[in-house]
């Protein structure tokens, strides 16, 4: 099967390389029951996937956070996770690059993407773990990760990325004791 | 619904699962729409049909592999038929998925290549050329605004700033109107909502935009759909303690140029996407066909595997049964499952096989009986008397019984020498050498009878032998039957009745008259004696004298004859042969006619033999050899013994030669008769006696001419090592 389909890789595995998101050391601070999360992240697309957007392909990007209780030596038990959304589209229009957080459905606009993704990468004093009473726990620890949500892409691209590494991008889990 | 269709079901369902399944992948790659989450599963699942389908096939295969290394009946057929639907399949299914993705690939890049596109560029042109001209008019109010706050100078205060801002911002109807010193510090502020948004400040890079032009406008969509328009100037300094100053308006764009170009936006948006993942579409759509294909291709092999398998089975049945009917299984019956010719065949086997048992059956009834009747006629010949050889028309030894072998005293049994040629079998004891002898001239005759004398082992023998011609036989020709009985006792017994019948009368009538005659004659001496003249009773005495004489002469020849006639059993012992006969040839040492001399063998044993009847052999044939000497002056006798032992037998031989006149020709063949003599003298029983006392013995008598002159009498007794009164003459 792979046969048939393989060719069609071939000429995006080149580019693939340069795609990557690497999370920097994450900060958090509570107040009063209120979390909050800063880290900077760099992201980097490839030509692939700047020439989707380029092309009206949306991309969503998942901040996924994850709070942990330690059970016995190295295991952990989940007891709370969050995922933030944030959109990131090219709007033909403006000719614009637009980050929306969707939670708030606070919106930016940028001429470049590169500013974009610098917006969109640096993470400051977000609320986090809203609604979620983390008291009953003497001892937990908070991490995230930050990655690009496939299951949001157009079908084609689905399956495209499925085959495709180039596509997966994520960051390493970043660990902070709260 | 049998077995083998009952197999077919998990085949069946399989391949409709499989089919819904790629029908539903194919549906949800076009529609995007309805099936567009599903589609993953959908791969998904297909895939582990796909492996599903592939670890039945691979087993399949392994099987047949294997079975097809182990020559397994019908391996080979489902081999065939299989490549055979592999073949048959594979190359339309080929065919189709090659047009199919060439279709496909020149299929879907034309319907992008549509002048759709290039309109809603145009559209987004014209949206944009008309957003812009709002802009335009924007920026220049913007501009005078910030020439009126110029004009106030830098010494104004916020507060008059920012009313005239609010003045100004309802002036030239923008949403806000911000005055923004260094670090985006605000000035004054105007906003028809009263608070401030955190969009009212610029980006960085329309800060830095700004560094380059003194000014800037530019669309900015929001998060909740509308869309606003950003108008900022830089505004000129004053004096060196002033700070730049940017004045920031933000217009909303009004809902109906909002609608449609966000209508247009979307779109192109959509036609976009659609464009740039027309690659991965294809990817889909061959993604899809290649599953077809597999599925297809595996579908295909295993239902040959299937569809073989139904076929075969009765096949391999057949080839199955038929070998086991070569290996002489005649009970095989397949079970009639079809209605069809393979059906038809099956049946035809079924009689087949039931006709084969039943004739082999009664083959083997018939080969039974015959070999009941060859058993039967075996045991009826190896239980009769009479000896019996049959012998083929090449004169090959066919059969022969256990008579045959004990009367021919074969060494080795003739039963074993069956297929060879008759006259080889010579060399296998001296009864048979000379049987052979004696009759094979008669084998070319038809029927004959004959009565042969022979020596072996256990000594002279008479068989009485009658052949037969036996009819032409399909597979075995012509023969003879040969039957043959030892008549030497019966013989013996007859002569012995005959003589002593004889003996009986003569001593009857001849014995009889002697007595009185010799008490006449005694008597007529006694009484005349003393009343005749002296010369009167001298020729008185002399003549009873004489008549008393040849009475007694008479008398003892009457006797002699009846010894000779009378059966005597010989009283056998131990004896040193050499010894018994130098104890009689000593005896004649003296004698008158001649010398006697004695060479007595080497190596000759102890046999069994009546010494006295031995004796008696002894004194005929040496008294015979002197008398006849009497006409010859250097006249001797010699005497020899010797031990033969050879192929045909064992014996002890007596010669008893002289250097007399011979054996006229004519006395030859009856010089054992009784009474038949040359010799004026004796009694004519002598050497009739030598050969009935040899005969007892089972011995034999023979007399020649030597070659120099002179006559040879020979005396053959046959060894035994043991003797057993009850059997007679027996070796053993």
């Amino acid at each position: 099967m792979l046969l048939f389909v393989s060719p069609l890789y071939a000429e995006n595995e080149a580019t693939d390389a340069s795609a990557y998101i690497r999370m920097g050391d994450i900060t958090g601070s509570s107040n009063a029951g209120e979390y909050r999360l800063n880290t900077r992240l760099d992201i980097s697309l490839s030509e692939e996937m700047q020439d989707a957007l380029r092309n009206g392909v949306r991309q969503v990007y998942l901040l996924e956070v994850q709070v942990r209780v330690p059970r016995f030596q190295l295991y952990y038990k989940e007891v709370a996770s969050e995922k933030h959304r944030y959109e990131l589209r090219f709007h033909t229009l403006s000719r614009k690059y637009l980050v929306n957080y969707l939670r708030t459905q606070t919106q930016r606009s940028f001429y470049t993407l590169s500013a974009a993704l610098e917006y969109m990468g640096n993470i400051e004093n977000l609320r986090v773990l809203t609604n979620k009473s983390l008291r009953d726990f003497d001892d937990f620890q908070v991490r995230a990760k930050f990655m690009l949500d496939i299951d949001e892409l157009p079908l084609p691209l689905q399956i495209h990325s499925l085959l495709n590494r180039g596509w997966r991008i994520s960051s390493k889990w970043k660990t902070i004791e709260l | 619904m049998n077995s083998r269709l009952l197999s077919l079901v998990p085949m069946v369902m399989l391949f409709i699962l499989t089919t819904a399944s790629l029908y539903f992948m194919a549906g949800a790659a076009q529609n995007q729409d309805r099936f567009e989450e599903r589609y993953l599963y959908l791969i998904y699942f297909n895939g582990v049909l796909l492996a599903l389908l592939l670890i039945i096939v691979t087993w399949r295969v392994f099987v047949l592999v294997r079975d097809l290394l182990r020559r397994k009946t019908g391996s080979r057929l489902t081999w065939r038929m299989v490549i055979s639907f592999i073949t048959v399949a594979l190359i339309p299914v080929l065919m189709v998925f090659w047009f199919s993705t060439r279709f496909l690939g020149g299929g879907i890049d034309n319907w992008f290549e549509m002048d759709l596109g290039q309109s809603l560029e145009d559209a987004m042109e014209l949206t944009r050329l008309s957003i812009d001209f709002q802009m335009r008019e924007q920026q220049l109010q913007v501009e005078d605004v910030a020439l009126a706050i110029n004009e106030l100078g830098d010494a104004a205060s916020d507060v008059l700033l920012s009313f005239n801002l609010e003045n100004y911002r309802r002036a030239i109807g923008a949403e806000e109107l911000t005055l923004l010193g260094r670090n985006n510090r605000i000035i004054a502020t105007s906003s028809e909502y009263g608070d401030l948004d955190i969009a009212t400040f610029p980006s960085e890079d329309v800060v830095l935009n700004l560094a380059q032009e003194n000014n800037y406008r530019g669309l900015e969509p929001q998060g909740d759909g509308s869309m606003k328009t950003r108008v900022l100037v830089r505004l000129p300094a004053y004096g060196r303690l002033s700070e730049p100053r940017v004045l920031v308006g933000m217009f909303p764009v009004s809902n109906r140029i909002t609608m449609l170009g966000n209508q247009v936006q979307e779109s192109h948006a959509q036609l976009n996407t659609l464009v740039y993942s027309r690659a991965q579409l294809m990817q889909i759509f061959i993604l899809t066909l290649s599953l077809v294909l597999l599925m297809s291709t595996l579908f295909a092999v295993w239902a040959a595997f299937a569809v073989s398998r139904q076929m075969l089975s009765p096949v391999a049945e057949l080839a199955d049964a038929t070998r086991a009917v070569a290996a002489g299984d005649y009970q095989q019956r397949i079970p009639v499952l079809q209605h069809d010719e393979l059906g038809f065949l099956v049946q035809s086997f079924n009689e087949m096989t039931s006709r084969v048992e039943q004739a082999q059956n009664s083959a083997e009834l018939s080969q039974r009986v015959i070999e009941d009747q060859r058993s039967y006629l075996q045991a009826v010949l190896s239980h009769l008397s009479s000896g019996v050889l049959t012998i083929d028309a090449a004169q090959n030894l066919r059969t022969a019984n256990d008579a045959a072998n004990r009367i021919l005293e074969s060494k080795s049994p003739l039963q074993k020498m069956v297929g060879r040629p008759f006259v080889s079998l010579r060399s296998n004891s001296l009864v048979l050498e000379s049987f052979i002898d004696q009759i094979k001239e008669r084998l070319q005759e038809r029927d004959w009878q004959v009565e042969i004398p022979l020596f072996g082992e256990s000594g002279r023998k008479v068989l009485l032998c009658r052949a037969i011609e036996i009819p032409e036989l399909e597979d075995q020709g012509s023969g003879t039957i040969i039957v043959f009985d030892d008549i030497t006792n019966m013989l013996t017994a007859q002569r012995d009745a005959a003589w002593g019948e004889v003996a009986r009368r003569l001593a009857h009538e001849i014995k009889n008259p002697l007595t009185p005659i010799q008490l006449s004659a005694e008597r007529m001496t006694h009484k005349l004696g003393g009343e005749l003249q002296p010369t009167q009773a001298k020729i008185l005495e002399q003549s009873t004298a004489v008549i008393v004489q040849q009475v007694e002469a008479m008398k003892q020849m009457v006797n002699e004859f009846r010894e000779y006639a009378s059966p005597q059993q010989p009283v056998l012992e131990l004896q040193d042969f050499n010894l018994l006969v130098k104890s009689v040839a000593d005896l004649y040492q003296d004698y008158d006619s001649g010398s006697i001399q004695f060479s007595p063998g080497k190596n000759v044993p102890m046999i069994f033999v009546d010494p006295g009847r031995i004796r008696q052999v002894l004194h005929n044939l040496i008294k015979n050899a002197f008398e006849a000497l009497s006409e010859t002056s250097d006249g001797s006798v010699r005497v020899t013994t010797r031990y033969v032992e050879n192929d045909q037998g064992r014996y002890v031989e007596l010669a008893v030669l002289d250097n007399g006149t011979g054996i006229d020709d004519e006395m030859q063949e009856k010089l054992f008769d009784p009474y038949v003599t040359s010799k004026h003298k004796g009694t004519g029983l002598g050497l009739a006696i030598v050969k009935k006392i040899a005969e007892e013995h089972s011995g034999i008598v023979v007399a020649k001419n030597r070659a120099t002159r002179g006559a040879e009498i020979l005396v053959r007794l046959p060894y035994r090592k043991a003797f057993n009164r009850e059997d007679g003459v027996k070796n053993t």
